[in-house]
Parts: structure tokens; sequence; C-alpha cells
């Protein structure tokens, strides 16, 4: 999936825990657990906005977009 | 506010509880009633009288016929008491917080398509029954008797509204899924 989860790595430079996390945003942990695994289909903006509020980041820093590799990658011409 | 979904949903659960007996009850009722009619005596005779055969017309209930006649109404009775069955299990699932869920959707399409198909049954179980009765009268005395009401109409009617209904309900059952799917 082209966008990447980077919520582990702001947990982890932040040191809070997913239970923490879950408790202040008001979701539930195992929602927090589906989100860092990207196995969401979305995140509605009031839940990026509580993250990013208490993580203090951006959403640039949760979010990421990497683009997939193509089919022919690698073929040479 | 009372479209607010917590207060929607547990009207739906209040009402439910209540239904899922009211259901039961009725189910149970009708079961009983369809079985003691015909074991009462004179209670079979007196139904044939008034709702099945034209005042006065003569017929004979004897075992065949009596047999008979009891398959011939189960087919309307069993249809009424299977979309009985599925009243009370769609209630149930009310009850546990199961509204927008595909056994909810599959619930009311079958009592949709039991009381289309209602009408029809009642139409045909009660012909069949007027000949049955009367195929051992004289010639010019035998009976095939079919009525239609409005009232039929309309059952029939609300019925397609609930196979509809329960269409929509098994939409709204994948867009609930796929809403759970955003955190």
């Amino acid at each position: 999936m082209p966008i990447i989860v980077n919520l582990d790595v702001m947990l982890a430079r932040r040191k809070m825990r997913s239970k923490e996390l879950a408790e202040r945003i008001g979701i539930t942990e195992q929602n927090v657990s589906l989100l860092k695994s990207g196995k969401v289909r979305g995140v509605r903006f009031e839940t990026l906005e509580r993250i990013c509020e208490a993580l203090d980041c951006q959403p640039g820093d949760l979010l990421e977009w990497r683009a997939e590799p193509s089919a022919d990658a690698g073929l040479s011409d | 506010m009372d479209t607010e979904p917590a207060v929607l949903l547990a009207r739906i659960g209040r009402i439910s509880i209540v239904m899922e007996w009211v259901t039961a009850a009725l189910g149970l009722g009708l079961a009983s009633a369809y079985v003691g009619v015909w074991l009462t005596p004179g209670a079979v005779e007196g139904l044939i009288s008034r709702s099945v055969l034209p005042a006065g017309t003569p017929f004979t209930l004897d075992a065949t016929t009596r047999t008979a006649g009891f398959v011939v109404g189960l087919v309307p009775t069993g249809l009424v008491l299977w979309g009985l069955w599925n009243a009370l299990m769609l209630f149930r699932g009310f009850c546990r917080g199961a509204v927008f869920a595909t056994p909810a959707g599959r619930r009311l399409r079958r009592m949709g398509i039991a009381l289309l198909l209602l009408p029809a049954a009642s139409l045909v179980a009660s012909g069949v029954a007027s000949v049955l009765l009367t195929i051992d009268n004289p010639p010019g005395q035998r009976a095939l008797a079919l009525s239609v009401s409005t009232d039929q109409l309309i059952i029939a009617v609300i019925g397609v509204l609930l196979v509809t209904v329960g269409w929509v309900m098994a939409l709204a059952a994948r867009i609930d899924e796929e809403n759970r799917q955003f955190v």
C-alpha cells in the first residue's frame, strides 16, 4: 500500500506506549495497533488531529507516501 | 436529540426485547390454535361453513378429507410461522446490538417473501380445500371457492416492501463494515 503509517516511530520518539495513546485520543488499543500496521481503510481528520496533539507532531510525521515498485522495474532496455 | 445513534439504538433494543416475546407468543399461539381447531370436535366444520365454502354448501369431512385439509392448511400457516420465526430472530439480533448486520437483511427478506407468498398460498389452499370437501357431492353441488381481498393485496405489497428493505439493510451492513475500518 503506498501510504505508510509511521506511528510506531513517533511513539518511540515520544516514549509513549500504544495503550496510553489510545486512552489519550479516545480510540481502542486494537484500533491503534491496526493503524500502526496500516491495516485500516482510512483515518478521520479528527483522529489525526488528536494524535498530532498527543504526540506533538505534524501529519507528515505520521504519514508517508511511497511509490509501489512497478511490475517492469529492473528490466533493461 | 432523539436521532442520536445511541438514543436510537437504545430504543431499538427496548422495543426488540418486547417484540421478541410478542412474536414468540404469536407463533406458539398460532401453532397451538391450528392444531387445536383440528382436534376440537365441530370447530373445523364451523370454520368451513364460515370461511371456506359458500353458506349452505354440503361437504364431506371424513378421515381422508380431514387429513388432506390439515396438510393443505399447513401451507399458509407454515408460511406465517416461518415469517414469525424470522421476525423473532431479527428482534433477537437487534437485542444483541446486531442492527446493521447481514443476517438482519436476510431475515427481513425472508419475512417479505412470506408475506408476498401468503395471499397466493391462502388462495390455493382454500381452493384445494373447497374441492376436496365437495368432491363427493353430486354433480352441480361441487365447489371451487376462491376469494381475493384488498387486505391480501396490501399484505403482498408490504411483503415486497420488506424484501426491498432487506436489500437496503444488506447495503447498510456493508457500509457499516466499511465505516468501522476507518479509525
